[in-house]
């Protein structure tokens, strides 16, 4: 079994926010790109992805965050927040936690965004 | 997918109707039509012999037959599978119109009505010949997806073979391993062998992603580590440095690597005679380490030596570790499919379970390590089905290897 999926984009103050819901594995990764395409294309410069409710991420799924934080399109910033410790042991021992740029919440973010 | 070229005179029609005159005026439209591969019946049993004899692409069918009906018919062909390379058009008059809706229901393309109008017979047979056409050819291609996916997996599954020799009082190492692929071929993979006669290497690997890519990856990764060892063997005289092998992959690996395609891998070297290993690890799980020789018996994991998954940043720095091993002691690695299994309650196998379990096989040799682990996942998983690749190496220094290391020892490295 592969738990379920889920995202939602929108916009909240200056920023682009996806929240992610559920499990990124090999089988449901495939709806996780095009959710990152969308929030790229978002007109918003300042992008979060919400991980609150992200219970499980994959190798399958970190790559094309992976992709996107090392290659964010021009005048673009993302941001990863709400990271729980289960996903931040993960990016601890894959060695990517210096390449996502990580806040606590939304609130930081947006002063983030704001020039904090 | 386009409908290949086909000429009207390869395409093979069966007429069953009871009546001779039907049979013989939809006869002579198809030939005025250009159709010459055309046979009849006049009943459903010479039907069903005609079918199982021959190859047909078109089915003109009589709704009712004598002996038989037409959805009768239908149903034998549909349950019998026939119905992929085969279109059926049923012939019927009006006042049968229930019936013709209970064949097409039963897979039936279409109808044509008594008398049969001829250009309605060449369109709706064009459509019926153009449909089975790209069927078959659909289940072609899927056939022969299909077929280089078996021989991938047999090319995979020939490189997942440790070459290590038996244990000897030489060589008091034993090994085992195993990788069970989500998918017909898989990311995951291990190898371990013998380097110098005193040195063994192996390795673990988990490339991001499934499939065919993930594979090809995986058989890069795997040769370029293997290159590398033997560049150093080569070229240096001193021992070979896991960190400097992992440092050159991983900028070979970062080249044209725009997808970001990562790999996590163990690389440990272990000399046979001093019992030290060296190992660096780039963002894959810890390792563990069972000790069960003359001290204290348990286990605890194989720390440090750690660097970024390979393939992501060329700049990325990877620094070896080295811990000093006795008779005993077995290493087991493991690929992130065993811990993040999932039961049917949706809970991950996890690491306190595979401590727990393999604390109750320290003392095993490696394949009854391996074997008990994941005899124990797939309790756990029951029959939910696997969503990652699954590998386990387990290495361990014989128990009675102290004996035998001593002359060793004084031997020229």
């Amino acid at each position: 079994m592969s738990g379920l999926f889920k995202f939602d984009l929108f916009a909240e103050g200056d920023l682009a926010v996806l929240t992610l819901e559920g499990r990124i594995d090999s089988v449901t990764a495939g709806s996780f790109g095009p959710a990152l395409d969308e929030l790229m294309a978002h007109p918003k410069t300042v992008k979060v992805i919400d991980c609150a409710k992200l219970d499980y991420i994959g190798s399958g799924g970190l790559r094309p965050m992976l992709r996107m934080a090392q290659h964010p399109p021009a005048g673009t910033c993302l941001l990863l927040c709400s990271v729980s410790a289960e996903i931040m042991t993960l990016l601890r021992i894959v060695g990517f936690l210096d390449l996502f740029d990580i806040v606590a919440d939304r609130q930081e973010a947006l002063a983030r965004a704001h020039g904090g | 997918m386009t409908v290949p070229p086909y000429d009207l005179q390869d395409v093979r029609i069966l007429i069953v109707d009871d009546e001779g005159f039907t049979r013989t005026v939809i006869d002579r439209q198809l030939r005025e039509l250009g159709y010459r591969a055309i046979d009849e019946a006049a009943n459903g049993t010479d039907a069903m012999m005609a079918l199982q004899q021959r190859r047909y692409h078109v089915l003109l069918l009589d709704l009712d037959l004598g002996d038989m009906t037409g959805a009768q018919i239908l149903e034998k062909l549909r349950d019998a599978g026939r119905l992929m390379d085969l279109s059926v058009l049923m012939i019927s008059s009006n006042e049968d119109k229930e019936e013709t809706l209970r064949c097409i229901e039963f897979g039936a393309e279409d109808y044509l009505h008594k008398p049969v109008d001829r250009r309605m017979l060449r369109a709706r047979l064009n459509a019926c010949v153009e449909k089975t056409l790209l069927r078959t050819q659909m289940q072609t291609e899927l056939e022969r997806l299909k077929r280089e996916l078996r021989a991938a997996r047999k090319l995979q599954d020939s490189m997942m073979r440790m070459t290590l020799p038996p244990s000897a009082p030489d060589f008091p190492v034993e090994a085992a391993a195993h990788m069970i692929s989500a998918r017909m071929i898989g990311g995951d993979f291990y190898d371990a062998f013998a380097k110098r006669a005193d040195t063994v290497c192996f390795m673990v690997g988990d490339v991001s992603g499934k499939g065919i890519p993930a594979a090809l990856f995986m058989a890069r990764t795997k040769s370029l580590v293997r290159a590398a060892i033997d560049y150093c063997v080569v070229n240096g005289p001193g021992e070979i440095d896991p960190a400097e092998v992992l440092s050159e992959v991983n900028v070979e690996l970062c080249r044209d690597n725009d997808e970001l395609m990562f790999v996590t891998l163990l690389l440990g070297v272990l000399s046979t005679r001093t019992m030290t290993l060296r190992f660096c690890n780039a963002g894959h799980l810890t390792p563990f380490v069972l000790t069960a020789g003359d001290g204290p018996t348990g286990l605890r994991r194989l720390e440090g030596g750690r660097g970024r998954a390979l393939g992501v940043v060329e700049k990325s720095a990877y620094a070896a570790r080295e811990i000093q091993l006795a008779p005993g002691d077995a290493l087991f690695v493991l690929s992130d499919g065993v811990t993040d299994a999932l039961d049917a309650t949706g809970t991950a196998f996890g690491e306190t379970r595979v401590e727990t379990r393999l604390r109750a096989l320290v003392g095993l040799p490696p394949s009854g390590i391996v074997d008990g682990l994941l005899a124990d996942l797939a309790a756990f998983v029951g029959d939910v089905p696997q969503f990652d690749d699954i590998t386990t190496l387990c290495l361990r220094i014989a128990p009675d290897a102290a004996a035998s290391l001593e002359p060793m020892g004084d031997r020229k490295a």
